[in-house]
This record gives C-alpha cells, structure tokens and sequence, in this order.
C-alpha cells in the first residue's frame, strides 16, 4: 500500500485546481478529516460537508470538490449507499445498487418487501478512504 | 350569545393556556376553563355596560387569531412591481357568497359542514396598513387517533382483546380550515400560511398547500393577468444552524446527526428545530410563541439541503407571529 503525506495530498490538489473555489473547499475538508481523528468518522452527508465549507461555496463548487475527492486523483472519500426509511438507515452495498437499478427492484433490508421508488429512498453517504487513515 | 360564540370558536383552535393570555389581553375575567369562562363573561355582561368595548377587543382577536394561528408556511419573494398590482385587483375583488358566510368568521356547525363540498372557497380579502390578507375556507376531512377505554366494553370482546395492551381507534371528521395568502405592503413576500390547527398529518399539510396555492395562482391569473405568482419558495433550511447558534429563545427541539458515530457530539448537523420565546405581557402572564422548522434527516443526505417550509405555533396576538416572522427574516440573511 502506497503511504502518503498530507503535504502530497495539498500538492496534488494545488496542481488539479489551481486558483478556483474548489481548492479551498478541498483544503477544508482534507483538513475536516485529518483534524477529527478519521478512526471516528463513520457516516458524511452531503450537508455535514456543507457545513465543514461553510456558506462562502456554491453549491455546484461543492459538489464538483465532492467527486474529485472521491475519485482517482486524490481518493480521499468512499462514496457509500444507504437506503432511509422513516428516520432509519440501512446500508446497501454497491453490489445490491448495480443489481437494483438493472432490475428496477430493492428489497427492503429487513421486511425483504419491495420498495417503491427505491431512487427517492436511496442516498449516497461518504466515508474517510483508507488513504486518509494511513495518512503519514 | 356573541361571547359565548367567540369564546367557543377559541376553543376549538387553540390551548387553554393560550386563551388565558389573551383574555388577559383584553382585560377580561378568565374563568376555571372554557365553560366557567363563557358563564363569567355572559354574568357580567348583564351588569356591566363597559364590557362591551372589551368584547369588541376579543372579537378583534379572534379575527386576528384566524391569520396567524397555528400556521404552516411558505414565503415567496417577488418584484415589489408585481405584488402592488396584485394588491390593487384583490381589492377590487368582492367575495361571491358561500356557505362559509352563514357564520363566519365563526366555523359552520358541524351538521351544515357536512353538506359543504370540498373546494376552497375564498371568503375575505382583509385590507391593512401592512399587509392585504386574502383569507379562504376549506373543508377537510380530518384524522384524530384515540386510545379507547377497554373497559368500557363488553366482557366478551375484553377477551378477545386481553393480549393487547392499548387499542387505538382512528375517527375521521369534517373540519372547517382557515388558509390564508398575505401580501406584504413592507417586505417584497407573499406569504402562505396554511392552518394547522389540531396538528395536520404532513400528508394533509401538503395537499393543503397544493391547494391553496394553486387556488391563489389561478385567482391571481383571472383578475390581474400575473401568471403563476407563487412558485419557488424561501429555503429556510439555514435558518437552523443560523437560530441554533444563535441566544434567540429556548430551543424546545433538536434533531442532528453527527459524523463520528457516539463519541462525540461536538460536530452535530442539525435537521429539525424547534425555538420558543417567552414574552412577557403582564406580569406572570406570558406568551409563548414558538417557531419550528421540521426538517427531516433526508435532507442532509440530499445534494442540496432546501427546506420550504416552517411552522409558526402558539401565538396569542399578531404582534406575537410578527415577532417571529422578524427572526426569520434576520437569520435568513
């Protein structure tokens, strides 16, 4: 496995947006998860990572720093499913997501019933990657 | 028999403790509940010529009770151009007859609700210094679950329940609701506030709004030609953190998740809050209004977190939801 540093990580992210908004947003948020002992952190919505940039970001910046993060160049985050039903979570692996969508069906976790428009149901969560907790 | 009209229409709306004050307002007598009360008020009637000013005060109440009280809402932003020309047609426009008028702004008695049709019906457009309040009747089919008392029952079907520990009965009945669009002569914001009294589902909250949208829409389109005036809403979703944050009032619910699993709440994104101020009016007579935004934990785990709408709860005068329509529009910003 390969160990990098955060000084890399910065450098990589420096060099991949130069002067636009996504660096900054990037910065905090490898800083959110490197500050806030990573063993820790289990579940990131979309609005904890809202919350981590602060109100200064639009939302699409947001986003694009959101997928950068959990692609290739950095993989900082894992991106995750879970189905929420009434205030309960569940997670789906991405084995049962690839199975749903080319079926159109979702059993409900523990009825085994179908659900109805599993789409609106399902939502995508992160996790610190293994990059982040081998940090150097 | 006007008293004791007033005093009932109260009762079907609001809390007992929130009568109090506003009888308090009105420098009325308050009685051990509503019927001591009604019995109190109407005694007195008798003997005092004076008490009728004060009657016309609680009157004046009810009907401003009817605009802001309890209330869902959305509110729309729009061209200051567009709702002055809005104002001017509502204006002119006089409500046709309905069988609401037979007692309002009193509720119909419930044997005539029942013959009433389910449509919206607008029944009046209320002309102030601040605003032009467009007020409708609805009739709704209403849900309310109870426990019901088993031993009341006969010994037989006691049996046939024994394994049971609570048996819930469900009654659907007509209720008469009371929506309301205002159209601000201060701010650029056209308000929908629909009634919540008695705690709507948020299934019958939302076709309400559907309906009492569309019914503003379409008036709107017919009688000043401004088409579909109300469409995205105000996002509210940052007035959570911004009024958690915030020393406004006393938080009376919070909902969050946090990222680090039971450990640690010091990073906690909230979802759902609810706030209420204590304001005083005399002594040892307060209001308390209350404000709540009722996200749901979805929210967070959406692309863009957009809350449209906000309830407003327990106020006993206009100044009280006005105080907290101010706090919205301060931590909005």
């Amino acid at each position: 496995m390969i160990v990098f540093s955060k000084q890399q990580i910065v450098e990589q992210i420096h060099q991949d947006w130069l002067q636009k908004p996504q660096l900054q947003i990037c910065i905090a948020i490898l800083d959110y998860l490197v500050h806030s002992s990573s063993q820790h952190i289990s579940h990131i919505t979309y609005g904890s990572l809202r919350k981590v940039v602060g109100k200064a970001y639009d939302n699409r910046d947001l986003l694009a720093a959101i997928q950068y993060l959990c692609g290739e160049r950095t993989h900082l985050l894992e991106a995750k499913f879970e189905f929420i039903d009434n205030e309960n979570y569940f997670d789906i692996s991405d084995d049962e997501m690839i199975e749903a969508r080319e079926t159109g069906q979702l059993l409900h976790p523990e009825t085994g019933k179908l659900i109805r428009d599993f789409e609106d149901k399902v939502f995508i969560y992160f996790q610190p990657s293994s990059v982040v907790k081998n940090l150097a | 028999m006007l008293t004791a009209q007033i005093i009932e229409s109260f009762s079907q709306r609001i809390s007992w403790s929130t009568m109090r004050v506003i009888l308090k307002i009105c420098d009325l007598p308050v009685g051990r509940g509503w019927e001591q009360t009604i019995k109190k008020l109407t005694d007195e009637e008798s003997l005092q010529d004076d008490i009728s000013a004060k009657i016309e005060q609680l009157k004046k109440c009810y009907d401003n009770h009817l605009l802001v009280n309890d209330k869902a809402l959305k509110i729309y932003q729009l061209e200051r151009k567009k709702i002055d020309k809005l104002i001017a047609a509502f204006k002119d426009c006089k409500p046709a007859d309905t069988p609401f008028h037979q007692t309002y702004p009193f509720p119909l008695f419930d044997d005539n609700l029942k013959v009433v049709d389910f449509s919206q019906k607008l029944v009046e457009i209320k002309d102030t210094e601040d605003s032009l309040a467009v007020i409708f009747c609805t009739k709704r089919l209403f849900t309310e679950r109870s426990q019901i008392d088993t031993e009341k029952l006969n010994e037989e079907t006691r049996k046939d329940l024994v394994d049971y520990d609570k048996i819930i009965g469900i009654k659907e009945h007509y209720r008469q609701f009371f929506d309301v669009v205002v159209l601000s002569k201060k701010r650029n914001t056209i308000e929908v506030r629909v009634d919540i009294t008695g705690s709507l589902s948020s299934e019958d909250k939302s076709k309400a709004f559907f309906q009492t949208i569309q019914k503003f829409n379409t008036l709107s389109e017919n009688i000043s030609r401004i088409k579909t005036p109300l469409q995205e809403s105000i996002n509210f979703f940052p007035l959570i953190d911004n009024l958690y944050e915030s020393d406004e009032g006393n938080v009376v619910e919070l909902a969050f998740i946090t990222d680090e699993g039971k450990q640690a709440v010091d990073h906690i994104i909230s979802y759902r809050l609810a706030i209420s101020w204590n304001i005083q009016i005399y002594q040892e007579i307060n209001s308390q209004p209350e404000l709540l935004l009722p996200g749901r934990a979805q929210i967070l785990s959406n692309q863009t977190q957009y809350l449209d709408e906000v309830s407003i709860l327990n106020c006993s005068s206009l100044d009280d939801y006005e105080f907290v329509v101010e706090k919205i529009f301060t931590y909005l910003e």
